[in-house]
């Protein structure tokens, strides 16, 4: 039986917000990544986010569309906010650039 | 052949009144498009359309910018090296010009079928239009067009902004833009008065005297610049840079340039673009690395996000809260 690979919500908590203000895209998670995360790339067919970090790459673990359809074809880069779950606080920030497959 | 452009692009056309424009534009634009469909039968790619003109026409710069709707070659070069032709018209240089290409650009997309009212991307498209309308004439961008022409750096636009939104977290796009550019221009007096004071140094040298007394350079502290004293060349440096402004540039200006660029990518989207497209003009490709955010960034991004979620216009995949983020929770 072959193991599918892990994605991101299989490791940690997290979450994408579409901000319809701006049509900005946050990503909140609650996990530090083991790994830098130097790029995202939309699938626009599958609908599926990659995270593409220095050593490998991980789905997000969900299917993506409608609104975030939209959204994700029109963003340049995401923001990513890792959350301290206890205080509700932002503990680290990056900005991250979104590629288009 | 381009005689469409002639009231636009000749010397005679910055003289030109509003309404003379207004006249002159649609006439142009459909003259543009005509000989611009009869290149486009014979399938030549965007190269080619240089070539074959000399120069690059609006319409085939627009149908670039709309998403290539009328012949997939085009794509396939850059247009950059075209935008910095049109740049070098200096004829196009206030805000009603631009407005008037727009509009006739967008009118005429739109009844000859090429860009639908209805279409997912028509604002996008729409909002493109008025870039490269107002791009076209020196307006849109500008800012930080000119920013790009005066050597200040992207990341210098970027940490403009950065700064600026640290200072005002909250704050609309259009101020955060006018603040921006205002940081842009405070650098661009500073690099500007060291410039100055590099000049008046070898002015300074050129006219003092090649061999000082040797008492003099003994008594005096100038003596210890003695060996620069005795140059004449002014700095090659000081030559060859620009000596451009941004003050003629007004702040009202750029809120709105701000203000229409963010409609639809969302501030850093828009940012991310106008870098890219300016890049694009110099001949250089943006290469975007991820940027990590400050401590004040961070919290101002999240706060922005409740914020929002607050008035009701965010939605999440997971269902946010459920997955246990609280950011329901607006913080004011």
């Amino acid at each position: 039986m072959t193991q599918q690979p892990k994605t991101i919500l299989d490791i940690m908590v997290a979450d994408i917000f579409l901000n319809k203000e701006d049509n900005s895209l946050t990503i909140l998670h609650d996990t530090a990544f083991d790994d830098n995360l130097l790029l995202f790339e939309y699938d626009l067919t599958s609908g599926e986010l990659l995270f593409k970090f220095e050593t490998k790459q991980m789905a997000f673990g969900i299917e993506l569309r409608g609104e975030f359809y939209e959204g994700l074809k029109n963003a340049q880069t995401i923001t990513v906010l890792q959350i301290d779950m206890d205080t509700n606080e932002p503990v680290l920030g990056l900005e991250v650039p979104l590629v288009i497959k | 052949m381009l005689g469409f452009l002639a009231p636009l692009v000749t010397g005679t056309g910055a003289a030109l009144g509003r309404s003379a424009l207004i006249r002159a534009a649609p006439k142009a634009m459909n003259s543009a498009w005509n000989w611009t469909k009869s290149l486009l039968s014979k399938k030549p790619t965007f190269a080619g359309l240089i070539m074959a003109s000399g120069l690059p026409t609006i319409a085939a710069t627009i149908d670039n910018a709309t998403g290539n709707r009328i012949s997939g070659a085009l794509l396939k070069t850059p247009i950059g090296p075209a935008l910095e032709k049109f740049l070098k018209f200096k004829e196009f240089s206030n805000d009603q010009e631009a407005t008037v290409v727009a509009n006739s650009a967008t009118n005429y997309l739109v009844e000859n079928g090429r860009l639908k009212e209805n279409a997912p991307d028509y604002d996008r498209s729409k909002s493109i239009i008025k870039a490269l309308g107002h791009l076209a004439i020196g307006d849109e961008f500008g800012a930080a067009t000119k920013a790009a022409e005066l050597g200040i750096e992207t990341s210098d636009l970027v940490a403009a902004l950065n700064q600026a939104r640290e200072e005002n977290p909250n704050g609309a796009p259009k101020d955060l833009g006018v603040a921006a550019f205002q940081k842009l221009r405070e650098k661009l007096r500073e690099k500007d008065s060291k410039l100055e004071a590099a000049k008046e140094f070898s002015t300074a040298a050129a006219a003092a005297p090649a061999v000082a007394p040797a008492t003099a350079s003994v008594a005096t502290p100038d003596a210890v610049v003695e060996p620069q004293v005795t140059r004449s060349e002014t700095p090659k440096s000081v030559k060859q840079r620009k000596r451009l402004s941004l003050d003629d540039v007004s702040n009202e200006g750029i809120s709105t340039i701000f203000e229409k660029a963010a409609d639809n990518a969302g501030f850093m989207g828009m940012i991310m673009r106008g870098i890219s497209f300016i890049s694009g003009l110099f001949g250089q490709k943006a290469n975007f690395q991820r940027w990590a955010l400050d401590n004040v960034m961070t919290k101002a991004k999240y706060k922005a996000l409740q914020a929002a979620n607050g008035r009701g216009n965010v939605v999440s995949r997971m269902g946010g809260l459920e997955q246990g983020f609280n950011i329901p929770e607006p913080a004011y």
